[in-house]
């Protein structure tokens, strides 16, 4: 038998604003831990989150760029819960109407070219940092990334190869760039990837189980990732298992994906 | 002269013409915390040696003209005072102090108005008589048996009791008018955005407003004038311009036309009550205005949709007290879940604990459309409601509170007989309405409040509406009478 895979990217990527995007802390990477806070991004008692106008232009050119339709209203929402990366124990990102949609990326997989469709694109704000000392009974809290601005691009599962995932993320990032409104660098975490694959017979025309992958630091990663995923997914079909909707995590120092967590309802 | 018993426009005169002093005046006002706060309570933290400074600061300022300055004002403990404790009267913030001010306290000091200190309230707001506060209730100062309301309850008894000039509240359900009504002084909840919420500690972030507690209107008016205006640190905060409130303290009404929504005046409104505001009605009819009772339908439902909307919006607002950054941390803990349920465990009260997991409940996915939506569905059609009326009266009136003040303890175990007392106020709230609470009769020896509500930023009429009134009353003028001992 058979399979084609089937992958779609959920992409964020941290928008080169000089400041955050709901306080006018700065947003200059690598600096002295908790030195780029106040009351806002550190959700003290009575701090109110104020929109900073450059992030929603600069969101906006993204999701020109990315032949998106822009939306004429859009809305914030809170996503609640709690960790202590997360000041307010909210994060204010976009669920009901997202600022774009219906985009595309073209790529060129072989001889022709191929769009890769891109189901939405919203903006939200960055969590802070957690440190984990080897050895350490505890971790430590550094809240210079909460508020950074995000966009989260999510694409339409319409990538069916390792090769196609890796030139739509060099298309992302090459665009992105030119507009100058991201500097793209998967190491530096201004760009972070995850995964979702799977796998059905060729000819389906209903999707498989997903499953989603993580901690990708590189696109040679992603790509690395879903080779391997692809290959695991078969054997378990093939030797008459069942894929379970999971989310993976991508060892890179093995080479393989191992279990992390499993479905969450959404 | 009894310093104390001044209000902001006669101390203002006095202090004008040389014949007191800011910091004569500021010593009164802790000599008189110092004799009778220990029977009110109304106080959680007091800010002696600054206020001192400040009033001697005030004295050395030649712009007499600035009728808050040098003026000793009260506030209360959710809204965030530089270096001075703010609590929120949890023991989550018991040892909290803010690095910053809320725009009000910026806007007050920057014509040096002189912090007394903080005042006691319901636990995160969340009450309608101050006795969840994590340190004690406040007395009602008509009768120290009964509640001064809530949940700005310290500052309308500190008011009432002569322990400030003035003082500032917050009003998300009625927690500034109806503490004002049971303790018999005025209280101005503002239009939503009229008066930037930048440092009140949020309990329903789409209902929070900061409103003014005085002795009188026309010190609400000077009041209102300094603290309302757009604010860039507050994005819900309006640029309508702020017209000059002292404009409005005259006692010609020009015929207006007044509704008397009938869904607010029924049977669960104490008939004392009751009469006191069709007497205030008659009253506005001699001075030249029509009154007539009408209907807000969905007014009926407005309590409850209140509740369930604050409960929900309450347990996201309070998220941000986990133990992590500030606030109370337990000691003992096994993990990080352990951390959150100790830490939230030990630092909220009892009500405040109840609001969470009911506003969790109501807005999870489950229940989200047939709560939480819903909820807000109907509040649009309560605010409908209003813009109808609107659309004929220039006004309306209500009574504040369906009651008097309750005494301690009388209903602190029954939570719907608790929540009833905000029947008249919460309407207001869900339609982001301005509302003032005045003096209009009393009941048994306790004070009555005529609750007077207003279109979107006019709070020009309600003042006036309030003005007239009181000018042509006396309810305003009647003394406590303290039994010694």
């Amino acid at each position: 038998m058979n399979y084609e895979t089937v992958v779609g990217l959920e992409v964020h990527v941290e928008l080169s604003t000089k400041t955050k995007i709901f306080c006018s802390c700065s947003t200059e990477f690598g600096k002295e831990p908790n030195s780029h806070c106040c009351p806002v991004c550190l959700g003290m008692p009575g701090a109110i989150s104020v929109m900073n106008k450059s992030v929603v232009e600069y969101a906006t050119k993204a999701g020109l760029a990315l032949n998106c339709e822009i939306a004429e209203f859009s809305r914030f929402d809170r996503k609640n819960y709690f960790y202590p990366d997360l000041p307010k124990s909210y994060q204010i990102s976009q669920f009901y109407i997202p600022l774009a949609k219906n985009g595309y990326i073209e790529i060129e997989s072989g001889e022709k070219t191929k769009r890769i469709g891109i189901m939405i694109m919203h903006m939200e704000e960055d969590a802070g940092k957690l440190i984990h000392e080897e050895g350490s009974l505890h971790s430590l809290v550094d809240l210079d990334r909460a508020g950074v601005p995000l966009v989260e691009i999510v694409s339409k599962p319409d990538i069916r190869s390792a090769e196609e995932a890796w030139l739509y993320l060099n298309n992302l990032k090459t665009i992105l760039q030119y507009i100058e409104v991201s500097d793209c660098k998967m190491e530096e975490g201004s760009l972070r990837c995850d995964i979702n694959i799977s796998l059905r017979p060729e000819g389906a025309k209903e999707y498989g189980t997903k499953v989603e992958v993580k901690n990708l630091g590189s696109f040679r990663a992603v790509r690395r990732a879903i080779e391997y995923e692809e290959k695991r997914q078969r054997e378990v079909i093939e030797s008459g298992g069942r894929i379970t909707q999971e989310t993976r995590r991508w060892d890179e120092a093995r080479g393989i994906t191992t279990f992390m967590r499993g479905k969450i309802e959404n | 002269m009894e310093l104390h018993k001044l209000t902001v426009y006669k101390a203002h005169e006095l202090i004008k013409k040389k014949e007191i002093t800011s910091e004569e005046l500021t010593k009164a006002f802790f000599k008189r915390i110092d004799n009778i706060d220990d029977k009110i309570k109304a106080y959680v933290s007091l800010n002696k040696e600054k206020a001192l400074k400040t009033s001697r600061q005030a004295d050395k300022k030649a712009d007499f003209e600035e009728p808050l300055l040098g003026i000793p004002v009260a506030v209360k403990d959710n809204i965030c005072t530089k270096n001075l404790r703010t609590t929120c009267c949890s023991k989550m913030l018991e040892n909290f102090v803010p690095p910053y001010d809320a725009t009000v306290l910026t806007k007050l000091k920057e014509k040096y108005a002189v912090i007394l200190g903080k005042t006691n309230m319901d636990e995160f707001a969340m009450g309608s008589s101050t006795e969840s506060s994590c340190f004690y209730p406040t007395k009602n100062p008509w009768d120290l048996d009964r509640v001064s309301g809530g949940s700005s309850g310290g500052s309308a008894a500190a008011v009432a009791a002569d322990e400030c000039i003035y003082a500032l509240g917050s009003d998300t359900g009625g927690s500034v008018r109806q503490p004002a009504s049971y303790c018999g002084v005025v209280g101005l909840k503002p239009t939503y955005g009229r008066v930037s919420r930048f440092g009140l500690a949020a309990s329903a972030s789409s209902m929070d407003t900061i409103g003014p507690i005085t002795k009188d209107v026309t010190d609400c008016a000077f009041v209102l004038n300094a603290i309302a205006g757009l604010d860039s640190y507050d994005p819900t905060s309006s640029d309508s311009p702020v017209p000059d409130y002292l404009i409005s303290l005259q006692t010609e009404l020009k015929s207006a036309k007044i509704g008397i929504p009938k869904e607010l005046l029924g049977d669960l409104v104490d008939r004392d009550v009751k009469d006191a505001v069709l007497k205030a009605a008659d009253f506005y009819e001699t001075m030249g205005c029509h009154c007539e009772e009408i209907s807000v339908p969905h007014a009926e439902y407005a309590l409850w949709v209140y509740y369930i909307i604050a409960s929900a919006e309450a347990s996201s607002e309070l998220g941000q007290y986990d133990g992590i950054r500030y606030g109370h941390r337990a000691e003992k803990y096994e993990d990080l879940q352990d951390l959150y349920k100790k830490s939230r465990g030990e630092g909220f009260g009892i009500e405040v604990k109840r609001r969470i997991v009911l506003g969790t409940y109501l807005s999870d996915d489950e229940n989200y459309d047939k709560y939480y939506s819903k909820a807000q569905k109907i509040r649009t059609l309560i605010k409908k409601d209003f813009e109808y009326a609107f659309d004929k009266y220039d006004f309306l009136i209500t009574p504040t509170v369906p009651s008097t003040a309750f005494r301690i303890g009388e209903k602190i175990d029954d939570q719907l007989k608790m929540y009833m007392n905000d029947l008249c106020t919460t309407p207001v709230n869900l339609a982001g309405l301005p509302a003032i609470s005045i003096p209009c009769g009393f009941s048994k020896g306790l004070p009555i409040g005529l609750q007077i509500i207003g279109k979107p930023f006019d709070e020009a009429t309600i003042i006036q509406a309030a003005y007239a009134f009181e000018q042509n009353t006396d309810y305003h003028k009647r003394q406590i009478e303290w039994k010694e001992g």
